[in-house]
């Protein structure tokens, strides 16, 4: 130890500078976490507009929330990223909410290990579809024959329990959308 | 100046952590979770137990450690699903047959067995499956324990549909073997459905129309339920399905599938997709698009359909010297036992399901030919 000790003494200069190496790259690590922003939110957002996070409104099932903003600063839209317990695994979405029509705009399905012949349509565009145009300020239903009203969602055939994750990770988008309207400045 | 490099050495080393904190804290999206994430549950719990009704005065709870006491096989089986996609498994269990012989039966004693999942799945098992297939009650598939949702047990039956695998297992029920009725009055689904009142029935991305089974075993007016209804498809798939689980639910009559049996409240696995025959007791519903496909069609004087004597002969109504066709607004015409083969049973320009005979009067020709049956 006593050596080590020594060794250290004799080469202060340079541990010194070896350890503001390492700070440095661990500073740079860390901005360049907070600065990542996922293909698929990216992919949602058109030149010219800049996209913000927003991690304080992130926790429980929601995993990201990102506000994509025009040129001009205003929002144009709330990114959500939420996840839920499928029938097989957890199902990782996204929901894209207009914050001028305040209606959900897309919902897309992330990430998911669903039974192909059941479960596995919940990436088809004619399910997603039905999440379109549904109005942020009220919480949908899970039906399992036919919409009676505008806030149900027909499930799909065969795969109730999935089709319900889905519902439900949209509805928790649907709330926090609701609180970050409400109180943030967009 | 010792002193000096500890304390900068100290502060150095802070900064570090307090940026690698940093680092890790920083709101970067969790990574997706993969695979189940889940320890492997076991293959069954202690004091799990299957029921096994009807083989003895009261039922018999057996002890699921007790199945795999027995001395278990292991077989490759294929399974094909429905739409035909074949999956292959080794499977490791007992085979039912030798649950039956501690309880001093046999497979070959049986006439027919329901298997009951614990989602309320279930199936019935024919006579005729009993006595050519080995039923295997597999506790280990591909050399791995059953995951949570299929344990304790599940039903593999090789060379048999996936619908029989069933997971799960919680029940065996032992049937009793019934009579077969004579089939004494054939009804038109098509022409039956059309007095019902249909309702929108989203089927994956459609939106058809369904009636309530309810409804239509109204419209029957049978004087005696039977417990089960017999099914035939159009690619010759039979099931038997009990009447009280049938009559909860709908028959989509439009789209992809139909006609349909399904409800919302069933396991997709227990749709019957394509009905051509559904047999209830001395009843038979027949659909004339089905049996188009199933028996195919003849023409009679520009008339395109199918032929009303094997309709009636596959649906298995008795043989008579006359017989009474009947309408949905109630008309009625006889026809002699040989006219049966003049007539044709096709769809008219404004989709009624309709009869024509050729050479016998105008007055033959039934819209909207509801039922046909024998008359001495």
């Amino acid at each position: 130890m006593g050596n080590g000790v020594f060794v250290l003494e004799g080469c202060s200069i340079g541990v010194t500078r070896f350890i503001a190496f390492i700070a440095l790259i661990c500073l740079l690590t860390a901005c360049a976490s907070v600065q990542t922003i996922p293909v698929y939110v990216e992919e949602l957002s058109v030149d010219g507009e800049t996209i913000r996070r927003l991690g304080t409104y992130e926790g429980g099932g929601i995993t990201a929330v990102y506000i994509i903003q025009n040129g001009e600063g205003g929002a144009r839209a709330v990114i959500q990223a939420a996840e839920a317990q499928g029938f097989n695994d957890t199902i990782r979405i996204l929901v894209l909410t207009n914050v001028q029509t305040g209606l959900t705009e897309r919902v897309e399905v992330l990430e998911h290990n669903e039974t192909e012949d059941y479960g596995g349509y919940v990436t088809e565009e004619w399910f997603l579809g039905r999440f379109v145009g549904k109005d942020a300020e009220t919480s949908l239903r899970l039906v399992k024959m036919a919409v009676k009203s505008k806030e149900d969602i027909v499930a799909i055939t065969g795969a109730t329990y999935t089709s319900q994750a889905i519902v439900d990770s949209v509805n928790m988008c649907l709330i926090n959308y609701r609180r970050i309207i409400e109180e943030v400045e967009l | 100046m010792r002193k000096q490099v500890r304390i900068l050495q100290f502060l150095a080393l802070l900064l570090v952590m307090t940026l690698v904190a940093v680092a890790c804290s920083a709101p970067v999206e969790a990574p997706a979770e993969t695979g189940n994430g889940a320890e492997e549950q076991p293959s069954g719990q202690e004091g799990e137990k299957i029921v096994i009704s009807g083989l003895e005065s009261t039922d018999i709870e057996v002890i699921v450690e007790e199945i795999k006491d027995l001395k278990s096989v292991t077989v490759n089986a294929t399974s094909v699903s429905s739409s035909g996609e074949e999956n292959q498994y080794t499977v490791t269990g007992p085979i039912f047959d030798d649950l039956l012989k501690k309880y001093g039966k046999s497979q070959d004693d049986l006439s027919g067995i329901r298997l009951v999942a614990g989602d309320g799945y279930s199936i019935e098992v024919s006579q005729e499956i009993l006595q050519s297939r080995d039923i295997i009650l597999a506790h280990t598939i591909d050399g791995q324990p059953l995951d949570e949702k299929t344990r304790p047990i599940r039903v593999v039956i090789p060379e048999e549909r996936a619908m029989y695998w069933i997971r799960n297992l919680v029940k065996i029920e032992v049937l009793e073997s019934a009579p077969k009725a004579e089939v004494g009055r054939v009804l038109i689904l098509e022409t039956l459905i059309s007095q019902a009142n249909a309702e929108d029935y989203t089927y994956y991305e459609s939106t058809d129309k369904a009636v309530k089974v309810e409804e239509l075993l109204e419209l029957l007016a049978l004087e005696s339920l039977p417990d089960t209804a017999s099914f035939v498809a159009s690619d010759g798939f039979e099931k038997n399905e009990q009447l009280d689980i049938f009559s909860k639910g709908y028959i989509k009559f439009t789209g992809e599938d139909a006609p349909l049996f399904l409800s919302p409240d069933l396991p997709k696995g227990m749709h019957i997709k394509s009905i051509y025959l559904c047999s209830m007791g001395d009843v038979a519903l027949v659909s004339q698009q089905m049996a188009a496909e199933v028996l195919g069609t003849k023409e009679v004087k520009d008339k395109v359909g199918v032929d009303l004597k094997e309709l009636i002969n596959k649906a298995g109504l008795a043989d008579a010297d006359k017989y009474l066709l009947t309408a949905a607004d109630g008309y009625t015409v006889e026809i002699l036992r040989e006219d049966r083969e003049k007539g044709v049973v096709f769809i008219n320009s404004k989709g009624q399901v309709t009869t024509f005979f050729e050479d016998l009067p105008k007055n033959t020709q039934v819209k909207d030919f509801l039922s046909i049956e024998g008359i001495e």
